[in-house]
């Protein structure tokens, strides 16, 4: 008889329910820890072995220190693992002093049984510097940055004087070599872990299961998904705040930026151009700007015809529009690039010549140079996004297009970042987007590891162009101390590669940072990896 | 004197204008099928319709709203997406594609699948028993992963997606073909015709495949349905259609970059999908209880 | 009773048999190197590759090369992943179970509402309620899975931030995976804080089961309504009214088992189009099932991968429909199963 009640006395009571409890935001503070939304996947836990910046961010600052560091704020070198150095008078002799009571991390696969010491300097630098080192070849034997700066052959020799001192000699002056020594890649490993290795059999480890003296170790790495780091507790700089770091891989820019927006990531790596404003717009949200140190740019391979050919390049060059190409796809967020260095650096030439938009003139030399309407040419574009080039597939279909209006036809080339580099390492492009970020202050930085000769076998000239006269210039540059001198060789350096055209510079970005306002301690360092050591999140 | 009707006449509707006419009394149905006509006159003619180019890449008009808001202009009646593409001329072509393709799918579908289903439902014995299990078996086989095997063995394209599609709508056809068939088969008016000397072939052509037809159009719009699903799913997630084809699950896949700022890149497409896959379904609903009226009546 | 089941574990291994046929015949398909494919492990040089060839028998005759594939896959060793070179049979056993959790929890939900909706609607066929819910499903059904994903996320975790949208549970929980079920593995932790990741492990769920389970509820409604109707038209059940039984009486003693016999072997279909909805709603949730798994192998182009994983995916189908099939021919007395059902 009372079987209709039985709907209205269940309808009101889940009302209530419902009404008393409103959804709660999704909160992802349930253990103390930080979560970074990474764009790939690093190539190897040693950033010796790689110049990727996805590389230099996992492990640069996470897992290792270095003897040197740059400043974030002033980006002036301070002392690290080192704690004070000297230079002789004639530029030959550096000695440093190194710091005491460093220990290693200690995880469930190494103990470290001593602090760190000489013999480790020694063994971070050795095995890069001499080829008949036991752990040289170990995972490839391919260091692309010191390699691209020819430094093993400019070393002459390092010793430990005492455990606690190191001296390295050169064969000739080298005004940049103590940016090199604070740049990402000079990291200090254990000599002790290295040797337990080799002991067992297993060298290549040290690559994989790393081991280094920074605020955060090695816990677990799962392919296209996470690395996952535990707290060092015995870090030198002091313990950091947050007890555990989680590299969350997402490649795809849209998904981190609705990550940061729904709390499942603390911090983003490159924050798409298109997502700015609203990052800028949203209140729980940082978005840090800087100018940054990179130029991305259009290399072409210049060992390939009709690449060889300087009147082609420089056809090329005046077939496009760089401020449509900025606009495009960097938005407000770049200046345009005239040469290799950016307005940041001290060694820049604001008069410096540049390719304008000139499709007939381009028409007209690629007549002159033979080659005929109808020419087929590959452009072959980063799949991630760069500070340097923010959407590289963008301005490819863009230079298709303009290079279609002087009747080149462009195929666009993209494969999965581990891919694709090492494609590119083979030469097999015709021309390719991709930039350069310094990963120093020294304007050497910029020439040499992109365009030097030595550079070709390790990978970073994209343009694999060898001109010797060039590389004299760059020698010079660097044998005096004096800034006007260098000033002007690096000019000439500019002349000669407007002349020639090995590449087209594009552009020069901003960097930015996007994370949420609970963090604190997110610097922009200048040159380089991201630094999470000594960022805390504020909890409510 | 006796009464002669003059103008009262006898009709006798045919059976397709019993099947109309009872598809007429259904509004939604004919809704439906007036949409369904649109968007084939779009699969047709959407060169025609459309304003501009649908690869054409303007960059002075990059992410413009939908002429419905604020910003938008009328010059761009969908609004553009991230590279300076006319959404609503991407939209008719991509509806082009996918619905064409989509009946081409169907089509090839229904005649491989109801060649391979009269032949198994006419043989009896063992051997249909085996193709019947094996075939079922091959449609528990998700479209999805059938669509990677052929991606993987082909590339990726369009027209590859195509078999992979096809390939998944086969033993449907084929499945109900053969139960028909069969049921048929067993039916006086074949033993009939059967005793009059027909053979195989012609009983199928003048006997079984005439009262085939409406099952068929029952099955061939579930399949349609189904195909358009599948093919934009596929262009969606990059294994159908490439850049720069305009196909509607692809369109949405470009668009979902830049989502959050430009929402109508993601909404329109979408809807252009689901009305696709909703008018075709009423359609077929309404053929279904058509045909069910007209049988049970 | 055991003539039933032998002809159906008869009829289950035939299909093994020829689905890994299939999957064996990938290794010349595809347009890699056969030995790449049936291992994983790119030859460097001749002798490396004249050394696996070997190994393997592949230079031996179809049917030999057959015999060694079939026991090396009984073996467990199903060769590893050409990109990340981890042993596939490691990565499908991580993979697999996130798919089962995610479409066990989606069916679950379209038996639990989609059932009784259906009956609800067949019951009052016709009637205002009938119409409305035959309405919201075909339009349910209609919508496209990826669509409804991606309207969810923006809607429930962009524009309210009431749900995650990435991945099982968040990482900063390290669970470490020994079943693969994330529920288990949360019940197996120590040093984790189990209510907490209950909780986090529930709310990641939501989202990509109502995706799928949306879609396949609307077609579960169609089916059992039609069903219903159809039963209800049958003779017994006027004979069982003027017999003087009630409604309810007609309904849990007739109608519902006529009913729900038909539907089980589209249930079977309806899984297939559950586990493809899960296998795309898996890359657009980061969800680390064997959809994304198998999307990511496709674009990378990781023929090894491909390979095996068609072979779990399918085999994991089969046997879902034909144990669907061996219930209902057990609880079915007659035998006409496949000609009475529509839509």
């Amino acid at each position: 008889m009372h079987k209709w009640l039985v709907w209205p006395v269940i309808s009101t009571a889940l009302l209530t329910l419902l009404g008393g409890c409103s959804p709660q935001k999704y909160s992802a503070n349930y253990t103390n820890g930080l979560v970074y939304c990474s764009e790939s996947d690093p190539i190897s836990m040693n950033p010796q072995l790689d110049t990727s910046t996805t590389t230099a961010d996992a492990t640069a600052h996470q897992i290792y220190d270095r003897l040197l560091e740059f400043d974030t704020e002033s980006g002036r070198i301070r002392p690290s693992l080192a704690t004070s150095w000297s230079v002789s008078d004639d530029g030959l002799l550096y000695r440093f002093s190194l710091r005491r009571d460093v220990k290693f991390h200690t995880t469930d696969y190494f103990t470290p049984g001593r602090p760190f010491n000489a013999s480790d300097v020694l063994f971070s630098f050795n095995r890069w510097r001499l080829p008949q080192h036991s752990f040289h070849n170990v995972s490839g034997g391919y260091y692309p940055y010191f390699e691209s700066l020819g430094l093993a052959d400019n070393i002459a020799d390092i010793k430990a004087v005492s455990p606690y001192e190191v001296e390295i000699s050169l064969k000739q002056r080298d005004s940049s070599f103590l940016a090199n020594i604070a740049s990402d890649f000079s990291v200090i490993l254990s000599a002790e872990y290295a040797d337990v290795l080799m002991s067992q059999g297993i060298p290549e480890r040290i690559d994989r299961l790393p081991i280094g003296t920074g605020p955060y170790q090695y816990a677990d790495y799962q392919k296209n998904h996470y690395i996952r780091y535990d707290v060092n507790n015995d870090y030198w700089q002091g313990t950091p705040a947050s007890k555990a770091l989680i590299f969350d891989i997402t490649p795809k820019s849209s998904l981190r930026l609705a990550k940061l927006m729904t709390g499942e990531c603390d911090a983003v790596a490159f924050p798409a151009r298109v997502d700015h404003q609203i990052i800028r717009e949203r209140e729980d949200l940082v978005l840090a700007e800087k100018p940054g140190l990179n130029i991305g740019f259009w290399a072409f391979n210049t060992e390939r015809p009709p690449f060889d050919n300087p009147s082609v390049r420089k056809a090329l060059a005046y077939a496009i529009d760089k401020n449509t190409l900025i606009e495009a796809v960097y938005f407000d967020s770049a200046t345009r690039a005239k040469s290799l260095l950016p307005a940041a650096s001290w060694a820049y030439q604001a008069d410096a010549q540049d390719t304008g938009y000139n499709p007939v003139l381009a028409r007209q030399l690629l007549d002159e140079a033979g080659v005929a309407p109808g020419f087929t040419m590959s452009v072959w574009a980063i799949p991630v996004e760069r500070a340097y080039n923010p959407n590289a597939q963008k301005m490819a279909e863009l230079i298709q297009r303009y290079l279609a209006d002087i009747e080149v036809e462009v195929n666009i080339v993209s494969y999965d970042w581990s891919t694709f580099r090492r494609q590119l390492r083979q030469g097999n492009h015709d021309s390719v987007l991709i930039g350069w970020s310094a990963d120093n202050g020294d304007p050497d930085n910029f020439y040499r590891p992109l365009l030097s000769c030595d550079a070709i076998p390790s990978g970073t000239n994209r343009a694999r162009w060898c001109n010797p006269a060039y590389d004299e210039i760059l020698d010079r540059a660097i044998q005096t101390e004096d800034v006007d001198i260098r000033k002007a060789l690096y000019f000439q350096a500019n002349e000669l590669l407007f002349d020639k055209l090995p590449m087209v510079p594009i552009a020069h970005a901003y960097r930015y940072q996007a994370y949420r306002e609970e963090l604190s301690g997110m610097v922009i360092n200048p040159y380089g990896g991201i630094r999470l050591g000594g960022v805390t999140k504020q909890r409510d | 004197m006796s009464r002669f009707s003059l103008y009262d006449d006898e009709a006798h509707p045919s059976p397709w204008q019993h099947t109309w006419r009872a598809f007429k009394s259904s509004h939604i149905a004919l809704v439906g099928l007036a949409v369904l006509l649109l968007f084939v006159f779009f699969a047709f003619f959407a060169p025609l319709v459309a304003p501009y180019n649908p690869t054409y890449q303007n960059t002075e008009a990059l992410l413009i709203p939908p002429s419905w808001a604020p910003n938008g202009s009328i010059a761009h009646l969908f609004g553009t997406d991230a590279l300076g593409r006319d959404l609503f001329s991407r939209i008719l072509y991509g509806c082009r594609v996918t619905f064409g393709t989509s009946l081409l799918v169907v089509i090839i579908a229904m005649l491989v699948g109801v060649t391979i289903g009269t032949i198994a439902g006419m043989l009896s014995g063992v051997r249909s028993s085996v193709v019947n299990h094996l075939l079922d078996a091959l449609m528990a086989i998700p479209t999805l992963l059938i669509a990677i095997i052929i991606v993987g063995i082909l590339g990726s394209g369009l027209v590859n997606s195509m078999w992979a599609i096809t390939l998944a709508l086969i033993p449907q056809f084929v499945h109900h073909t053969r139960s028909f068939v069969r049921g048929e088969m067993k039916k006086d008016y074949i033993q009939s015709s059967t005793l009059d000397g027909a053979s195989n072939l012609q009983l199928f052509y003048y006997s079984i495949l005439p009262n085939m037809i409406e099952m068929l159009v029952v099955q061939g719009t579930l399949a349609l349905s189904i195909a358009v699903i599948d093919i934009s799913a596929l262009g969606f997630l990059n294994l159908g259609a490439q850049a720069p084809l305009p196909e509607l699950g692809a369109i949405l896949a470009t668009g979902l970059d830049a989502g959050y700022l430009a929402p109508w890149n993601i909404a329109i497409p979408g809807v252009s999908i689901f009305l696709m896959v909703l008018s075709i379904t009423i359609v077929g609903d309404g053929l279904r209880s058509a045909l069910r009226k007209r049988v049970n009546r | 009773m055991i003539r039933i089941l032998s002809r159906y574990a008869i009829l289950f291994s035939l299909t093994l048999l020829s689905l890994c046929a299939l999957s064996f015949s990938l290794i010349y398909l595809f347009p890699a190197e056969p030995v790449t494919t049936l291992t994983g492990i790119t030859p460097q040089n001749l002798m490396q590759h004249e050394a696996l060839m070997n190994q393997y028998h592949l230079n031996n005759s179809i049917i030999v090369q057959f015999a060694d594939y079939l026991s090396e896959l009984f073996a467990g060793n199903w060769g590893v992943s050409l990109i990340s070179g981890q042993p596939l049979s490691e990565e499908i056993m991580l993979a697999l179970p996130a798919t089962i959790e995610l479409s066990a929890c989606a069916m679950f939900i379209v038996i639990v509402v989609g059932i009784p909706l259906g009956c609800y609607s067949g019951l009052r066929a016709y009637s205002t309620t009938d119409f409305t819910i035959n309405s919201i499903s075909v339009t349910a059904y209609s919508v496209p899975v990826f669509w409804l994903a991606v309207l969810f996320i923006l809607t429930f975790s962009l524009q309210f931030g009431w749900l995650p949208l990435s991945g099982r549970i968040n990482l900063l929980f390290d669970i470490p995976p020994k079943t693969g079920f994330l529920m288990i593995d949360i019940l197996l932790a120590d040093n984790v804080d189990r209510a907490a990741a209950f909780s986090d492990a529930l709310l990641h769920l939501i989202l990509p089961v109502l995706s799928i389970a949306c879609i396949s509820t609307a077609s579960m409604i169609r089916i059992t309504r039609r069903s219903i109707i159809d039963v209800l038209n049958k003779p017994f059940i006027i004979a069982a009214r003027s017999k003087g039984l009630s409604s309810k009486q007609i309904f849990f003693r007739h109608v519902l088992r006529n009913a729900l016999l038909p539907i089980l072997p589209l249930m079977a279909m309806q899984i297939t189009t559950l586990i493809t909805n899960a296998m795309i709603v898996e890359t657009l949730f980061s969800w680390p099932g064997i959809g994304n798994w198998l999307i990511q192998a496709i674009y990378q182009r990781d023929y090894s991968a491909l390979r095996m994983g068609m072979l779990a995916v399918s085999t994991l189908v089969v046997m879902i429909t034909i144990a669907i099939d061996l219930f209902n021919r057990l609880i079915d007395p007659s035998r006409e199963k496949y000609e009475s059902v529509t839509i």
